[in-house]
Order: C-alpha cells, then structure tokens, then sequence
C-alpha cells in the first residue's frame, strides 16, 4: 500500500522539520523535505514517487543555491526504509529492510 | 432533455443521433451485390446478415448495453475511459486508438454519404453521364463554411427532414415487400449463416455488410444530446424503417436482376417509381447533408473531450449559439473539409468509397468493447463470467468485421497516414505529458506562509500587484509547485496585496462548474480551486474575476483600501496573472523514447494554444515567465580546475592587458 501521503501529511503538520531518513540499503540521511515529485493516478490517488531532502543547514527558502542548483538529494519513495521525525521522536515505517 | 420523453424530444432525436446509420441504405446493399450475379443467397443472405448485425451489434451492444455507461449524461469513448480509467492506467491506449480511428474513418462519412445521394441524379434520363463530383465538393464546402454559424437555427429542422427520410424508407420497402412478401424470410439467421459458409468469398462480404453499423458508435456519443431513453424509443422506428427499406431493396432485385448482374445499379433509387424520382434524391440529399453535420458536430465534441482529459493540444475553441454543449474548432473544421475534398476527389465515386470505408470503425468498436468490459465488471460489479461471455461475443463478431474489412486496406493507405498522425499526436501529448507531470516539483506551501506575509508587508519593495495570481496544478491545500515559489521570490520578488494560487480541476462530470477556497493566510494567501466539466470551457480569468466579486461581497474577503485594489486616481480593477510557460532545457539526458516523447510535445506546444489563451485570460493582464525544464540532468560531469590558473583565477578573475609604453 502506499503511505507516501501518510508521510506527507505528518510532516505538513511539523514544527520541527527535522527528519531522518533510512533507507533500505541501510543509508540515513539526515535533513528536511524541500520538494517532492507526486505521481499522476487519477481519481484522487495521486501518491508521491519522489522527495528531495537537503541537510539543515543548506536547506533554503527556496530549495535551490544563489546560482539556481537543486541542493539536496532525490531520492526515490521506494527506496525509504522509515523515517524518523525529530520533533516526537516517532518512526513511521514503510519497507523492511 | 435527458429524462424526459415527448414527441418533439424524439423527433429532435433522430435528427441527431441517426445521420450515419440512417443513411447507410444508399449504399449497404449495393456493395453487397456489387457486380456479382443476383442469387437467392446473395441477396437474402446479405439482407440477413444486415438484420442479424444490426440485432447484435446495434441493438443489443449499443442501445442495450452500452448505453447503460452513462457518464452524467454524456457518451462517447471518452466518456466512457473517464467512467473506467481509474480502474486500470493502461486503458489510456485503446481509448487513443479508439478516438483515433473513429475520427479517420469519420471523414469519409460526408463524401460517402452525399456522393452516394448525388450519383442518384445519374438516372435521371438525360443526366447520365452528369459530372456528380463538382456538386458533392460544392454541397461539402457550404456545409463546412457553414459551420462558424452554428446549426441552432436550421438545427430545428434537422428532425422533421429525417422523420420524412425514414418515412420515404419505409414507405419505398414497403411497397416491394408487399409486391414480393417471400423476401421476409431473409430475416431467418440461417440465410446468412449460409451465406457466410456457402457463398464464394462469403466471409468477405462482411466487410460491406458493416457499412450497416459504422454509424452505431455515434449513437453513444450523441447521448448527452438526446438522452438513453429517447434513443432506445427512437432506435425501435429507426431500425423498423431501416429493415423495411433493406428487405424492400432486396425484394426489388431479386424480382428485377435474378441471374443477372447489377453493374451498379442502386437498388435504392431503382425501386423508386421514376416520378419520385427527384424528391427522393432530393430527401437523400438532404438527410446525407444531416448526416454529414453530425460526423461534423461529433468531432468537434471529440477533440474538444480530448483536449480536455489531456489527450490533445490545446487548440481554440469557439462557441457559435448559446446552445449548450455547441462548438465550432476551426482548425478541426479545416482539416474535415481538406479531407473530405481529398476523399472525393480521390475516390471518385461512392463504389470506390464503399471498398475503404468501414475498416477504422471496427477497431474503434473493439476498443470501446474493451472499455466497456471494464464498466461492466467494475463499475456496475455484473459477475466476471457474464462479462467473459459478453467480451467474447462481440470480441469474435468485431473481430470478424475487422479481419473482413483488412482487405481495405489497399483501398484506403492513405488513411493510415491521417491515422498515424492523430495517433502519435495523441500519444505523445498524453503520455508526453505524464513524463512532465512526475518531473514537476511541489513544496509544502505551509513554509512559505511567513514569507510570503513579510514580502506583502515589506513596502521597501515596489509593488507587483494588487492580486497576484499563478495557476497551480496542485489540488491539495498546502501544496504548491516550487517553480512558483521561485518565481515570487528569486531575482526581483513580487510584492502584491494578495497571492492568489488558482487550481483548475478538470472533472470527469462533463458540465461540472464550482469553486471552493481556503485562506492560508488570511486575506493574503488564498488558494482557489475551480472544479469545471470536462466539456466546458475554461475561462479562468472570467470565472475567478467572479469568485472575488462572490468573496467581497459576501465580506469573506476583506481588503483594506478599495475592493478590486483600484484607487481613486484608477477604478480599472489590478489583477495580474503570471504564467509560467516551460521550455526543454539544454541539460538533459534522456532515454531514447522519453527524449522523442518530450522533443514532440514540445514541438506540438508550440504550434498549439498557449497557456495564455486556454485559460482564457487576457493578454494585458498576464506576465509571462519562461523556465527551462531539466527532467534528468547530463550526470557525471567532472571539471577539472587547472592548477596553473588557479593564483591567477583566484586573485585576478580576468586577463590584465599589457599596455606597451609608447617610444
């Protein structure tokens, strides 16, 4: 099933965007969502293939550095293991590794 | 009209709906016998396959079952794919081939159907060898340069003309079926069964005997026209009338040709007393003209239902009456009239016609046979082996049509190529741009809110606008794309009283027209989503000008200096949409196909409507902003800095010049 939106959703409601991330080769990446790509499904299903995160400290209003270059990693939906949110401390999972 | 059923609804009905399939009697039967000799088996066998397909497939495929797939209102492949497409992605491709083909074959419709009634004149003593081609060109391009008008006014009279048509049908079968009555047992199964199996090339008949049902997918794409219960009443006269007139032709030859041959000959207009003569072809030419307007309206209504779920480039659409649902696409209405003047003027003649026409119309049916397994079983949940058994049935009959009229083909190349064109534009704009859409990066608009408050507050910064507005593709609240963020605030930021982001969602309900709001920021960042029909046009300007008249007025927007953001010097209301056009940038490494895919889309962006005017927004209140699309930037680049510049680079960006000291 995909939770991507579930994901989505919690983070929207963050005050602390701080998130790691893990993923399913066992990577964690550490950071904020600056961007995601959604998918088009139709009928109101649309899921999200991609998420964009940056580390914190290079994280800017507008996701990008003064010369215009993405900043951050791409990184497939797929390919997370869980997430773990900073601010509870709670872990939302999505693949076993 | 839909629910309602009187005699003025019924007669508006069959002046609609029954152009294609009404007219087919010209030429059906005399394809069937062609210039072979009149037998027994022949004739009565051909008549039988008429009824028995027009029993099949007509009636029990279209009027019993497929009209049941009733998209509020509306029919057609489209409708239909926007009943089913969320049960399965890929129904998107029979849906193409489906509209594809329906469109191709639909251009041979006018030129069939008039050359057809116009050849009639050629029995007339005396106008045997009347040049019928320059009349059919002429009677066309009228029709077709008539068509910026509309058809409100003469539409009226649509109705009673093609009541008297089946009438002058009934009326002319008749009087041979009563002088042969024998004919009627034509309608037994086991004559065309017989004729199929027994006759030599029996099976390739089929291909002219589905000249009898080429018009039955209009009657499901005319039922947001007419409604389901008005055709399935009206279709009950119409298929009486059209076997009373099949069964009379055939009467007619077999009493006048036996063990000769046609040559020809129209039955049609041979059991026709020759004082009737010229009011039948009159009345023929006039319900073909009918017929044709229909083929002409139906296109309109197609490129119109493609453009809007995203099959088709944007292209302008005009509304000639206010007629609900009345269209007129000029750039479609140029390309019918190139092609139908081609068809005439390379065919000739109806014979020639009858040996082309029909292919394209059976892979459409098979499509929307595919589509509609999927309505049945998952939309209206009738058991898996009701439909297996359905599937099978027409799969095999629309497979035989198919494999009988492949032999067209020679007949008929050049079709493929008006075939592929449409395909490929159709395939490349939808799948094209479902390679956009993964590409195209949201944010979270919530992150945003300060800012955007500072930047409204922060009168260091010259004004934009008073409503700044961007059309979004995000439906969700708190999503917006990154692009339009990056537009409000990198290089020089747009300052403005209020940020508007306007969603439009295209809705699968055909004349759906709504809106919904919510304040992020109250009275500064406001999102807007307008829910329009799939066959209305979006006047996004228009309507959203509207909702912020709605909004002041019912104090839910509430707006410090004058509502519209004019002042005292100006009433003009400031309102500044900012469209954001992509383009194909340099820096991308694509697959071999996503890289053709993208190259045409783009290609076919230019040549279409911008965003500008599909939106319906006017030219002085827009800003028009161009991004460059990177969908997979060239990886693995390595640039290397040189040591030996680096001193140099690093202190003196730029060569000094030497000045020599002059002697």
């Amino acid at each position: 099933m995909d939770r991507s939106r579930e994901l989505l959703n919690k983070y929207i409601s963050l005050v602390d965007k701080r998130i790691e991330v893990v993923l399913l080769k066992g990577e964690v990446i550490r950071g904020m969502i600056t961007a995601f790509i959604s998918s088009e499904t139709g009928g109101g299903g649309t899921g999200i293939l991609k998420w964009r995160i940056a580390e914190v400290e290079e994280a800017s209003l507008l996701g990008t550095d003064p010369f215009g270059f993405d900043i951050g990693r791409t990184i497939d939906h797929k390919a997370i293991a869980e997430v773990r949110f900073m601010e509870d401390q709670t872990i939302m999972k999505f693949n076993d590794r | 009209m839909n629910g309602k059923v009187t005699a003025a609804t019924l007669l508006v009905a069959l002046g609609i709906i029954y152009g294609d399939i009404g007219t087919s009697p010209l030429y059906v039967l005399k394809a069937i016998a062609g210039d072979r000799p009149v037998t027994e088996m022949l004739i009565y066998g051909g008549v039988s396959c008429i009824f028995w397909t027009l029993t099949i497939q007509t009636t029990f495929k279209y009027i019993f079952l497929t009209l049941k797939a009733d998209n509020h209102g509306e029919g057609g492949i489209f409708s239909l794919y926007a009943l089913v497409r969320k049960y399965r992605k890929s129904l998107a491709l029979p849906t193409i081939l489906g509209a594809t083909t329906l469109l191709a074959d639909g251009i041979i419709t006018p030129p069939i159907s008039v050359a057809s009634a116009v050849e009639g004149l050629t029995i007339l003593p005396g106008l045997e060898n009347l040049q019928t081609v320059p009349i059919v060109i002429v009677i066309l391009s009228a029709l077709f340069f008539f068509q910026r008008f509309g058809t409100y006014k003469v539409g009226r009279t649509f109705g009673p003309v093609m009541l008297l048509w089946f009438t002058m049908l009934s009326v002319l079968g008749g009087i041979q079926i009563i002088r042969h009555p024998d004919v009627l047992f034509a309608l037994n199964p086991l004559f065309a069964i017989n004729l199929l199996r027994h006759y030599p090339g029996g099976f390739w008949l089929l291909g002219a005997v589905f000249l009898a049902t080429t018009g039955a997918e209009a009657l499901y794409s005319d039922l947001g026209h007419c409604g389901r219960k008005n055709i399935r009443i009206s279709w009950m006269f119409v298929k009486t009338c059209l076997m009373l007139n099949y069964t009379g032709q055939a009467a007619w030859i077999v009493q006048t040709g036996a063990d000769s041959a046609m040559y020809g000959t129209n039955p049609f207009f041979g059991m026709m007393p020759s004082w009737f003569l010229i009011p039948g072809i009159t009345i023929a030419t006039l319900a073909t003209i009918i017929a044709s307007q229909a083929m002409i309206s139906g296109s309109y209504t197609l490129i119109n239902e493609a453009m809007n779920l995203n099959f088709w480039p944007r292209i302008k659409v005009k509304q000639p009456t206010n007629l609900k649902g009345q269209i007129y696409i000029p750039s479609v209405n140029n390309l019918l009239w190139f092609g139908c003047i081609l068809m005439i003027l390379y065919f000739r003649n109806s014979s020639h016609m009858e040996a082309a026409y029909g292919f394209s119309i059976t892979i459409t049916m098979l499509m929307t046979t595919l589509l509609l397994a999927h309505y049945l079983y998952y939309s209206l949940k009738w058991p898996a082996y009701l439909v297996g058994l359905i599937l099978l049935l027409f799969s095999i009959t629309e497979s035989s049509f198919f494999i009988a009229n492949v032999a067209k083909i020679k007949e008929r190349w050049m079709f493929l190529i008006f075939e592929l064109l449409i395909f490929i534009t159709m395939y490349v704009w939808y799948y094209a741009r479902k390679i956009n859409n993964r590409f195209t990066h949201f944010t979270d608009l919530g992150k945003y809110a300060s800012s955007l408050t500072e930047l409204h507050e922060d009168v260091s910064i010259p004004k934009f606008s008073t409503h700044l507005i961007y059309l979004t593709k995000a439906n969700r609240r708190h999503e917006i794309e990154e692009k339009i963020m990056r537009s409000i605030f990198s290089r020089n930021p747009k300052r403005a009283d209020i940020y508007w982001f306007l969603h439009i969602n295209r809705t699968v309900e055909p004349y759906t027209l709504s809106y919904d709001v919510s304040e992020l920021v109250q009275d500064t960042v406001i999102k807007v989503n307008i829910n329009i029909g799939f066959r209305i046009q979006p006047r996004a300007e228009l309507y959203f000008k509207k909702i912020v008249r709605e909004l002041i007025s019912n104090r839910e927007l509430n707006l410090h200096n004058r509502p519209d953001g004019s002042t005292r010097y100006n009433r003009e209301p400031d309102f500044k949409f900012v469209v954001i056009e992509k383009f194909l940038s340099v820096e991308n490494e694509f697959s071999l196909r996503d890289g053709i895919l993208l190259n045409t889309y783009f290609l076919m962006k230019k040549w279409g409507l911008s965003d500008q005017k599909a939106f319906g927004l006017d030219k002085c209140d827009v800003v028009t902003e161009y991004v460059p699309l990177v969908y997979q930037p060239v990886n693995n680049i390595e640039l290397k800095k040189e040591n030996h510049h680096s001193q140099v680079s690093a202190t003196r960006p730029y060569p000094s010049r030497i000045i020599e000291p002059t002697p």
